[in-house]
């Protein structure tokens, strides 16, 4: 007799696959390849966190720090790769450390995902980094069998964000 | 007012934030060339130079000028314009002008910018505002609390796209700010240096030619060009006279 599957290992090892992929895109600045990775109707959301007592309900306000659809990212991109970005030339250097990654399938071509971050940032000669950590909530989409981002909001474990600006992606 | 505010740490002095917003006009060529580059805003990149800067009590603006259809509406709905004629009958003369007012300080450390930017390639910008203070927390540190602030009475989509243009544009990953932060960690930094305590800065720019506009329609002082030193002269001015308590 046999038991219930587990989660779907071949969808637990994909999405871990493209999840680590495009943190390396995003560290080896290779931008033009993280859009690649985005549907055409990707929503990439980071909410202002404010600090509330328990039972005060949750922390995330009605206001955020990226609430993005695609044109916006691309535009973005496009000011990144200018030769007048001060904030990014030198580039930062970036870690993105993604774990606890956990998987929920949403149908045969979808899949929800939480996953964690820690990223590390350093610029210039300063020997001390800003550190953000966050929890993921994604969902990615298959399409054409390839894995895209169809839906990210980022979780800051910060009120007060703790880097001087987010030119990078989390 | 949106939501709370957003809120982060510069390694920077508060008065470059307070200073920037307050006057200084000639930045945006440099600092803000890559946005200009990216079409995120529409060139040229030195577009605070045709305007008006403006000291006015404890206080000072920047008027941008424009064409006179743009000023009229700064992208807002016709009732937007319609509400402020009806509510500010005397600024709707410096509008008609084709001045917008486009950043200020009011001293110490509150400071506001509207402005407008694209949100999709090839398409009119969308206009923000927002309102911030620069908080002191050590001379090498600053909070920036930033708010965005929309039209109540605005259509929900409007206030949606005025939003984001916010986003794109100022507070944390807004994409001038993030070349402004950048400056002005880069200057505190560079401010700790012997070099630094050898020179001395100079701040003179429309000192000795530029002289004040006669009949302008408002309170204070108003300079024919946002491209002068004339409201960081006084916003230094008034910080001194605080600290040589002669305020």
């Amino acid at each position: 007799m046999s038991s219930q599957p587990l989660p779907d290992e071949q969808l637990k090892r994909e999405i871990d696959a493209v999840l680590l992929l495009e943190a390396e895109l995003l560290d080896d600045n290779r931008l033009r390849d993280w859009l690649g990775l985005l549907a055409d109707d990707v929503e990439y959301y980071m909410p202002v966190r404010a600090t509330r007592e328990r039972g005060a309900g949750s922390e995330f306000v009605d206001m955020a720090h990226f609430e993005e659809n695609r044109d916006q990212l691309e535009l973005r991109v496009r000011r990144l790769e200018t030769s007048t970005v001060w904030a990014e030339d030198p580039p930062s250097r970036t870690r993105h450390f993604i774990s606890n990654i956990r998987v929920a399938p949403e149908g045969p071509d979808a899949a929800r995902v939480k996953s964690n971050l820690l990223l590390y940032r350093t610029r210039g000669d300063s020997p001390s980094h800003d550190l953000l950590s966050a929890e993921r909530q994604d969902v990615w989409r298959r399409v054409d069998g390839a894995w895209k981002l169809a839906r990210r909001t980022i979780l800051l474990d910060q009120s007060t964000v703790a880097t001087h600006n987010l030119s990078i992606f989390l | 007012m949106l939501g709370a505010p957003q809120r982060w740490i510069v390694n920077a002095n508060w008065k470059l934030g307070a200073s920037n917003f307050i006057g200084d006009g000639y930045h945006t060529s440099t600092t803000h060339h890559s946005v200009v580059e990216a079409g995120v805003i529409p060139g040229p990149a030195d577009f605070l130079l045709d305007g008006v800067q403006v000291t006015a009590g404890r206080g000072g603006l920047g008027f941008r000028r424009l064409p006179r259809e743009v000023a009229m509406t700064r992208g807002f709905p016709p009732a937007i314009m319609d509400a402020l004629r009806r509510n500010a009958p005397r600024q709707v003369q410096i509008v008609e002008q084709g001045l917008f007012p486009s950043h200020g300080t009011v001293f110490p450390n509150l400071s506001f910018l509207g402005a407008a930017a694209v949100l999709k390639a090839g398409e009119r910008p969308v206009p923000y505002f927002t309102l911030r203070v620069w908080r002191p927390l050590a001379a090498e540190r600053m909070e920036i609390w930033s708010w965005c602030l929309v039209e109540r009475d605005a259509p929900a989509p409007d206030k949606e796209a005025s939003r984001r243009s916010y986003l794109m544009s100022f507070g944390t990953s807004g994409t001038l700010e993030q070349d402004d932060t950048e400056n002005w960690t880069s200057i505190t930094h560079a401010a700790g240096g012997q070099m630094v305590r050898e020179h001395l800065l100079t701040y003179r720019m429309g000192f000795s030619q530029l002289r004040p506009i006669a009949d302008w329609p408002g309170p204070g002082t108003a300079y024919p060009l946002d491209y002068t030193e004339a409201n960081e002269r006084a916003f230094f001015r008034w910080w001194v006279d605080y600290l040589s308590d002669e305020a």
